[in-house]
């Protein structure tokens, strides 16, 4: 097992690097010139030369990559073309809001998991129908709309939140709710379908037949079982919600990651685009390689292959 | 037991009407995007210089109508050549820190921008020295005489910094601004906010509320909200459909503002199609601006009667170009476009212009001309126009606009008309318009100015090298009970005597 991990690890070390790689040339290979956007519509060509001096930018391509590359080796991440400020420190706070509403986001896997129970055994019943009808509606409902809809019952109306902002764990409900549901919706329907078809396996017929009580065929025998799929997807969807929101945090005005990435692209804040590409890229290798652990811990047989 | 009970309430009641008054008056601005930089004297963008104006002040400032008035200073005159300023100033201001407000700390804050090279001092390119004649007397002479010096120093980005904060933090002053304004820095969380508390010992006496916040909410349907449950004051966005839920609420209302931001479309000149000065009028008179003003920009939007914004100096009402389908079938015909041409769009890629840019395809149509539309985000549209002058042939439509940041009719001209000057996607030259121009920068007299920039508007406004298009309005929303934050025709936010009227 040690030895599994070990390989695993050095394994993502090279991922992570040939990652870094692309995100250098996909970022500047982008169209539009960051001097431009720093400048202001109304620069003339001097004072840009002058700004691109200063970055840095006026050196070939190569050179620039070559920088970058000790940079990286270092774990330097170079400053941010715009404020000036180490990539670091633009970052730090903005993931640690992230982290945080990700944290509160994290209601989606109980919930998500307890609805799709239900659907799977009501199976065609009112309960599953009802399940179902939440779910569908909360993967085809936009996060804007949702988003909108909450502030304007529960911050304007009833005024029990703030509509936006984040002065305190209470201002995280709503993006909470909002970002949420997506991922509720999305493992309530793998649940189901997962469940469903451990269900019919023979040997939880046989737990029942053996006179296993109902509920512990359901929670411990079958849900072991169904449990692999939906972890895939759950990293997948805490994967995402690590990326940073865009659209909840220009609603509820949160400054997290998403609404950084908006912001740098539109400015061609190269070395803050190259950073959250490799954060983002590193958050789903780690989540991959945490699923692949959990698998082993769950099926001794992945282990054995 | 009555009596102890009635103590217990009055006690409550005294405490909590006490509690009322003592409560913070703190007034929340909403902003649609981060701030990038608290220095003014480095920022590109109106915004952010908005935010530093709450601590910062230049020795002038723009009123509604975009008028000088003076500030730190109190007036100015200039030597009959017009390369010589003499600046007179307020006595006994001192900035956040203490340090005191004087000729010495204007001529540090101007000489710093300029040797540090930082963005705005392109606005001081034209000063030849500064010299201090007394505490309250600072003297500038230019290189060359002008006549907007004082425009040029009343920018938004010219606030003064405390010269020994500016010492003490170097280029840290852009996250620790030190001024002589109604507000004190407090603090900026990255991305969300900037706060500001009252300044105690503020020059022209106290502030009404005790402290302003800047927050950053790219939705306009949040920054509603927020205006609607009281968590903000200000907002500076209201999109069209918001407008009625505004007028209906008993405590807010919308303000609607016109700007100085004009746009249009830029013809490039260099293409034989559009070198043809009878196309380009008929592109004009083909353009219906009233509708377009009410179908893209919702009525936020006026037609375009000059080259520049009716808002700014010396500006002169052109005759327009009427919609007119069949003139301007009738000229396409005389140069020998009967049957229409093909050109391309460029536009930038927000909603906004993307609809302007549909509009202007559908317009065109009825000319046979057929429009095909490249969209991209505003960074790859101007590099893109930046390198229209490479390849000069195409026929290419240019979604442009400007607003002149000094007020000045100069540099809402110079940057767009002038040849080879950084925003003239039309690569338009015209030899007797560059000589206007030169001649508008150092003309003093008055009468004579208004008439060359009447010149200028005319033969540009009849030369046509762009598609006029309309002049910005601008709604944003308040709370009834502020006062003292204006929307300048700029684009700026200005915060004055800000106060919340009960």
């Amino acid at each position: 097992m040690p030895q599994y991990i070990l390989k695993r690890l050095l394994g993502t070390l090279g991922v992570m690097f040939v990652i870094a790689i692309l995100a250098f040339f996909f970022v500047h290979m982008l169209p539009g010139d960051p001097v431009r956007m720093l400048a202001g519509e109304d620069a003339t060509l001097q004072e840009m030369e002058i700004i691109r001096q200063k970055l840095g930018l006026d050196l070939p391509l190569h050179q620039q990559f070559y920088i970058f590359l000790v940079n990286l080796l270092q774990l330097d991440f170079g400053n941010s073309l715009i404020s000036g400020d180490p990539v670091y420190d633009v970052l730090a706070d903005r993931y640690v809001l992230t982290a945080k509403l990700t944290l509160v986001c994290l209601w989606f896997i109980p919930a998500g998991i307890v609805l799709g129970v239900i659907a799977a055994t009501h199976k065609s019943k009112f309960l599953d129908r009802a399940c179902m009808i939440f779910s569908v509606s909360g993967i085809s409902v936009p996060e804007f709309w949702l988003g909108l809809i909450l502030i304007q019952i529960f911050a304007v109306k009833l005024q029990w939140f703030n509509p936006t902002g984040f002065q305190s764990w209470a201002d995280l409900t709503l993006p909470a709710i909002t970002i949420g549901m997506m991922g509720t919706a999305i493992i309530a329907r793998f649940t189901r379908s997962a469940f469903l078809d451990v269900l019919s396996e023979n040997y939880i017929q046989t737990a029942r037949a053996k006179g296993v009580k109902r509920f512990n065929v359901t929670y411990v025998h079958a849900l072991r079982n169904a449990m692999l799929p939906i972890i895939t997807v759950i990293g997948l969807q805490i994967g995402f919600i690590l990326s940073g929101s865009i659209v909840a945090e220009a609603i509820f005005g949160l400054p997290g990651l998403g609404s950084l990435l908006i912001e740098s692209v539109v400015a061609r804040d190269y070395p803050v685009v190259q950073t959250l590409l490799i954060l983002y890229s590193f958050h789903f290798v780690m989540i991959n390689f945490i699923v692949d652990v959990l698998y082993t811990v769950i099926n001794p047989q992945v282990r054995l292959k | 037991m009555n009596l102890m009970k009635s103590l217990v309430l009055s006690t409550a009641l005294v405490a909590g009407i006490a509690g009322q008054a003592m409560a913070e008056t703190n007034v929340v601005i909403a902003i649609e995007s981060s701030v990038r930089t608290l220095n003014p004297h480095n920022a590109s963008i109106t915004l952010d210089m908005s935010v530093a104006g709450a601590a910062y002040e230049g020795l002038f400032k723009f009123n509604t109508k975009m008028e000088i008035q003076p500030n730190l200073a109190t007036g100015y005159e200039v030597s009959e050549d017009g390369k010589t300023y003499t600046i007179t100033l307020n006595k006994g201001i001192k900035f956040h820190d203490g340090t005191d407000f004087n000729a010495e700390a204007v001529k540090y804050n101007f000489e710093h921008e300029i040797k540090h090279k930082l963005r705005r001092a392109s606005l001081l390119t034209n000063v030849k020295e500064f010299n201090v004649l007394a505490d309250d007397k600072l003297e500038v002479v230019l290189k060359e005489p002008s006549n907007n010096f004082i425009n040029s120093i009343t920018h938004p980005s010219q606030g003064m910094i405390s010269p020994a904060a500016l010492e003490k933090y170097g280029e840290d002053i852009q996250s620790n601004p030190v001024g002589t304004g109604r507000f004190v820095f407090d603090k900026w969380t990255r991305g969300s906010s900037v706060a500001f508390t009252a300044n105690e010992n503020y020059w022209r006496g106290p502030v009404k509320v005790d402290g302003i916040e800047f927050r950053t909410v790219a939705e306009a349907g949040s920054q509603l909200a927020m205006l609607q449950s009281g968590q903000a004051q200000f907002i500076s966005t209201v999109a069209p459909a918001m407008k009625k839920v505004i007028d209906a609420s008993p405590k807010a209302e919308n303000v609607r503002v016109p700007t100085i931001i004009g746009r249009w479309y830029s013809l490039n000149t260099q293409n034989e199609i559009f070198s043809d000065v009878r196309v380009r009028k008929a592109l004009n008179y083909a353009f219906n601006k009233e509708a377009f003003a009410k179908v893209v920009y919702n009525g936020d939007a006026a037609p375009m009667t000059s080259p520049i914004p009716s808002d700014l100096e010396t500006y002169a009402e052109q005759e327009s170009y009427k919609y007119d389908l069949e003139k301007a079938k009738a000229l396409l015909a005389e140069a020998g476009y009967a049957d229409g041409f093909k050109a391309v769009l460029w536009s930038k890629n927000s909603t906004l212009s993307l609809r302007s840019a549909e509009f202007m395809q559908q317009q065109l149509e009825a000319l046979n001309i057929e429009l095909e539309i490249i969209p991209r985000d505003t960074a790859s549209h101007y590099a893109a126009g930046d390198t229209l002058k490479d390849d000069p042939t195409r026929p290419v439509i240019f979604d442009a606009g400007w607003s002149s940041s000094t007020g000045t009719a100069d540099w809402a001209l110079r940057p767009i008309y002038q040849t080879g000057a950084g925003s003239n996607y039309a690569l338009y030259s015209n030899p007797e318009l560059d000589k206007l121009i030169a001649e508008g920068q150092i003309t003093l007299d008055p009468a004579r100015k208004q008439e060359v920039y009447g010149q200028i508007q005319e033969i540009a406004w009849n030369d046509a090298p762009v598609i006029y298009t309309t002049v910005d309005y601008r709604t944003v929303g308040k709370s009834k009970a502020l006062k003292g934050v204006d929307f300048l025709p700029d684009g700026s936010i200005s915060v004055g005597d800000v106060e919340l009227v009960k």
